[in-house]
């Protein structure tokens, strides 16, 4: 494995990674690829446990009927644990959500973006409850059963609309 | 001095009842919702949340077309706020026009109590991701205010 470099644009450093074929190139790779691996676990971890303080900070602050100032219900045990397991079957590359509770004492993530992508995401009962707007007249809301992890519907609305940055 | 401010307040609460709304809502009325939560605001914007009805699906709103800056904060915190039994502070509005609430086929309801301006959105569709689908609409038409 050899690393080239090349002179860019305005002076700036190209560089990329060329894979070697030998046996030493090859376990230098499979080290890298390691080290990349435990950094994204390492960064999703964080990205998770905040959502899980957050979560438990509504949870906290949202124990009372009327907590929205109107006639919102509590957040109920329940709805703190669906909203833990969505948390876990989120996938690594899209964007981090922000979790919000609803005066019906459900919890959802929702995602949104300056330029008028809105989606939502909640558990309710065995089904998952989406609803979204991208730009000016694109819609999608619906429900799908969710069996510990994102059906293909949901996972291709986040990849494409809210991709990490 | 609570005295006087009580008086104050009560002597404000029934002039504001002096007020003239027409009896159906027009397309181009602004419709406030007031904002108690932190949770409604979110990076400067009004969150869907907000717009969620209640389980007996009448959210309430005021018909604040023609009233002063002064006037809609007043409104707020001498019917709105004083109804609360936790004497949370509202922390700030969502404003859209009505006709936003019809093309989601919402319709609003002049209710006349505790104010003319009072009125509730009805008509919202029973299950979950259809609602929400209608929140989000209106959340991304609304301007957020915070309360000065």
């Amino acid at each position: 494995m050899s690393i080239r470099l090349a002179a860019g644009a305005a002076g700036a450093t190209v560089s990329w990674r060329v894979a070697g074929l030998s046996p030493e190139s090859r376990e230098i790779e499979g080290r890298l690829e390691a080290i990349r691996r435990d950094r994204r676990t390492l960064i999703s971890f964080s990205w998770r446990e905040s959502l899980r303080d957050e979560l438990a900070a509504i949870v906290r602050s949202c124990a009372n009927a009327g907590w929205d100032g109107y006639d919102a219900e509590p957040v109920p045990v329940e709805s703190e644990i669906a909203a833990l397991q969505l948390i876990d079957a989120l996938p690594e590359y899209i964007s981090v959500p922000e979790v919000m509770p609803e005066p019906s004492g459900d919890i959802v993530l929702e995602w949104r973006t300056d330029d008028r992508r809105y989606f939502t995401l909640g558990l309710s009962g065995t089904n998952l409850v989406y609803a979204g707007v991208f730009g000016r007249s694109c819609k999608k809301y619906g429900e799908e059963p969710f069996f510990d992890a994102l059906p293909p519907t949901i996972l291709a609305i986040l990849t494409h609309y809210f991709p990490s940055a | 001095m609570p005295y006087l401010r009580r008086f104050w307040q009560s002597l404000l609460t029934t002039f504001l009842q002096l007020d003239w709304v027409p009896r159906t809502v027009a397309a181009s009325e602004r419709i406030t919702r007031y904002l108690f939560s932190e949770r409604h605001v979110k990076r400067g914007q009004v969150s869907f949340t907000a717009f969620i009805p209640p389980k007996t699906k009448d959210l309430s709103v005021y018909r604040t077309s023609r009233c002063s800056e002064g006037k809609i904060w007043l409104l707020g915190e001498l019917l709105v706020e004083r109804q609360r039994k936790d004497r949370g502070r509202i922390l700030g509005r969502g404003d859209l026009q009505a006709a936003i609430f019809f093309e989601q086929g919402l319709k609003i309801l002049p209710s006349v109590t505790p104010h003319p301006r009072h009125a509730i959105v009805i008509d919202w569709p029973d299950d979950k991701p259809h609602q929400r689908m209608k929140a989000i609409v209106l959340a991304l038409n609304s301007s957020l205010l915070l309360r000065p």
